[in-house]
């Protein structure tokens, strides 16, 4: 596809033309310390030359006067509660002459744009996707979000400490999955963006904002850039590697290492992009008598999460951490065809102990191999 | 790309209401109750071992085995023991009732598959419940099995349930039975000892049987690695599994056992699939 240059006011043209097509505009806006996603209504929300610097455990937001727009990696919030609210009413009742109803409680939605997702988000969705939409049976919620999204992927020519996107095969430029992509470059004299569309309506999009062609200087940046972001990459995975070092001795002693460490907060699952493990809560309500059943992120940390017969399957903290780590990055390939992780780091910068996911691997292999 | 317009757009998570027509309490803890639907459309038709969620509004809902003849929709019904909050306001409805019901989930008894074998059925406690609609399908077509056993062990003389189908497949001639109580009691006068204390007997040979096994995890455990022993083929030992279940349909992510969701790929799997994860400690 023919790629544009987008100037940073282009870039509100975009918001103002999303806007106009219906959707409601989230972009990565600076909320409580965190870079998160929420409403915009122009550049101005933007976290302007911001910064995030992380590490197992650690999360620093930084200002700079440099101007980028894109300049972060990843703050705690994925495309995943956008497209899976972590919490929704499945169904209410109604009680009428002929008995009980049973109604699909289906929200009136509005569809949303997102600006500035990161290529592990787009790939992360299209992990989602296939957990929730590959059948036989449907997330028929997900489903309509995901059918109404559009998405513009900003390409990440800063990674963070804890990405590693490159090994994963996901980051740091997108390739698929988006309406539209951008990699932001932020020159001495010059501050754009290159845009490429990866759908139909994404390059109506950009025909409607009157762009130039991008010439070929430019591509060579863009190219560039996204190729110093992958070689400055400090984690790696190797995703085939650990399918089967988690495959080999789930009863190895090294499993009882996690115990000293890991505190079952479940921190890492609710921000993994990928986690889509939920519950079902009843709801009553005294007004009417109906009642109805409401849905929540849950996770296999949690004891009640393999409860059976009086007593949770996986009592102890290293067959909780072990289903965790074996789903994601083993039994995932088994039963989707790819990993369950993306590279995105965010579990090993929201673990409040700093446990990080590719040094476990690297320990459990060398523990094996040993 | 994904063809949206392609996917279904019914809520799979959406129950239907069914009404309770006829109430049988088996033991003090058991019932067996049949449904009907309650909104006019028809019943549920489910294969041998298939599984509902049943529930109560504002209760939840839980997965339970359809207990009675897949032949017959009309007499629908499920035996639930009381466990916990759910299964005890199940137990305790009286005909006309309402629930919500969604289903049929997961895999079947391989009925077919098992033509031209000896059938040999293994019960624990109230794992019969899972078992009965095998036993029901077989014996319609006992001509097709070279013999038809059903080892059933309890651990106590009253948790009998299904009594009058334990009587009548006594009396049937081409039903071969091997009750057993774990341990002994006053009440018993056959055979004392676990369900594989009864293998000699009911194992006829190992070569051509099928065996079709539920129960608690330690006695499916204990069973799968005794015929695997005896030479019945591990792909030929069929054990139907519970694990905590939230959705039934593969959205939740509750059941899952290794790589395999009980709720889609079970609860009806073989031991060649399953057993190696038995072996694992909480996986
Ligand atoms: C495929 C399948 C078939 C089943 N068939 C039958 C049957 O025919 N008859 C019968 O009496 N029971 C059956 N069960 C077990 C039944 O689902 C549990 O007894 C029931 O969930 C307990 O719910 P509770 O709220 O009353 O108990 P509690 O002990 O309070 O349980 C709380 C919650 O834990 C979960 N849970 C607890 N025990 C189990 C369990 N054994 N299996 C799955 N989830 C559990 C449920 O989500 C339950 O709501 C089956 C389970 C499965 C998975
Ligand atoms: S993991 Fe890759 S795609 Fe995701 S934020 Fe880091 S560099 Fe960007
Ligand atoms: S019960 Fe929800 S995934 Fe199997």
């Amino acid at each position: 596809m023919k790629r544009a240059i987008l100037a940073p006011t282009d870039l509100d043209n975009l918001i103002a033309v999303l806007s106009e097509r219906g959707f409601e505009v989230l972009g990565p806006t600076l909320d409580s310390g965190v870079v998160t996603l929420s409403s915009i209504d122009s550049t101005a929300d933007l976290p302007e030359g911001i910064r995030d610097e992380m590490s197992p455990g650690r999360y620093y937001i930084k200002a700079t006067s440099d101007g980028e727009l894109f300049g972060y990696a990843v703050g705690p919030t994925s495309l995943k509660p956008t497209l899976f609210p972590s919490r929704r009413q499945v169904w209410t009742t109604e009680n009428t002459d002929q008995g009980i109803i049973f109604r699909s409680s289906v929200p009136d939605l509005r569809p949303v744009a997102v600006i500035g997702a990161r290529p592990c988000d787009a790939a992360a969705m299209a992990v989602q996707d296939e957990a929730l939409l590959g059948g036989p049976y449907i997330d028929t919620d997900y489903a309509r979000r995901r059918r109404d999204l559009f998405l513009v992927v900003v390409n990440c020519t800063r990674p963070a400490s804890t990405c590693f996107c490159a090994s994963m095969g996901t980051g740091p430029a997108v390739s698929e999955g988006f309406d539209i992509a951008l990699t932001e470059l932020k020159l001495d004299t010059r501050h754009f963006f290159v845009a490429e569309s990866g759908s139909e309506r994404g390059q109506e999009v950009l025909d409607q904002l009157g762009l130039d062609p991008a010439d070929p200087d430019d591509e060579e940046l863009v190219r560039v850039a996204l190729e110093v972001a992958a070689d400055s990459m400090e984690r790696t995975l190797d995703p085939v590697d650990a399918y089967s070092v988690l495959r080999a001795q789930p009863e190895h002693p090294y499993w009882e290492t996690i115990v000293e460490r890991c505190l079952t907060c479940a921190n890492c699952t609710m921000v993994c992009p990928t986690c889509f493990c939920v519950t079902t809560e009843p709801v009553t309500s005294l007004g009417d008598e109906s009642a109805g059943e409401e849905r929540r992120w849950d996770s296999c940390f949690s004891l009640d999460y393999s409860f059976m017969g009086g007593s949770p399957v996986r009592e102890t903290v290293e067959s909780r951490y072990r289903q965790w780590l074996t789903h994601k990055l083993s039994t995932w390939f088994d039963q989707f065809g790819t990993s369950g992780c993306v590279g995105c780091g965010r579990c090993i910068t929201w673990c409040p102990v700093g446990i990080d996911l590719t040094e476990e691997v690297r320990h459990l292999r060398e523990q094996i191999d040993a | 790309m994904l063809d949206f317009a392609a996917l279904p757009t019914v809520d799979p998570m959406l129950p239907r209401p069914f009404r309770v027509v006829r109430v049988l309490r088996e033991t003090s803890d058991v019932t067996t109750l049949t449904f009907e639907p309650a909104d006019g459309l028809a019943t549920i038709a489910f294969g041998p071992a298939q599984m509902g969620m049943v529930g109560l509004p504002g209760l939840g809902e839980v997965p339970i085995s359809f207990s009675s003849d897949p032949a017959d929709p009309s007499q629908l019904a499920m035996t639930i023991r009381r466990a916990g909050a759910i299964t005890s306001a199940l137990v305790d409805l009286s005909a006309g009732d309402s629930v919500s019901m969604r289903g049929p989930y997961g895999t079947e008894w391989p009925m077919e598959a098992a033509e031209g074998h000896h059938l040999l059925i293994v019960a624990g406690g109230l794992g019969l419940a899972p078992l009965r609609s095998a036993i029901v399908t077989a014996l319609r077509r006992a001509d097709r099995y070279r013999s038809i056993s059903l080892v059933y062990g309890r651990r106590e003389v009253s948790e009998v349930v299904f009594a009058d189908d334990l009587a009548a497949w006594e009396a049937n001639p081409a039903m071969s039975m091997h009750l057993t109580l774990d341990r002994a009691d006053p009440d018993w006068s056959g055979p004392i000892g676990l369900v594989t204390s009864r293998m000699d007997a009911a194992l006829l040979d190992p070569a051509s049987t099928t065996a079709m096994v539920c129960g608690p995890d330690v006695m499916m455990h204990a069973v799968g690695a005794d015929l695997t022993q005896r030479g019945v083929a591990r792909g030929k030992i069929w054990l139907t599994m519970e694990r905590n279940m939230k959705c039934g349909v593969g959205l939740c992510g509750h059941c899952q056992f290794g790589p395999l969701f009980i709720c889609k790929d079970g609860p009806v799997l073989n031991w060649a699939t399953a057993g190696p994860f038995y072996l694992i400690a909480e996986v």
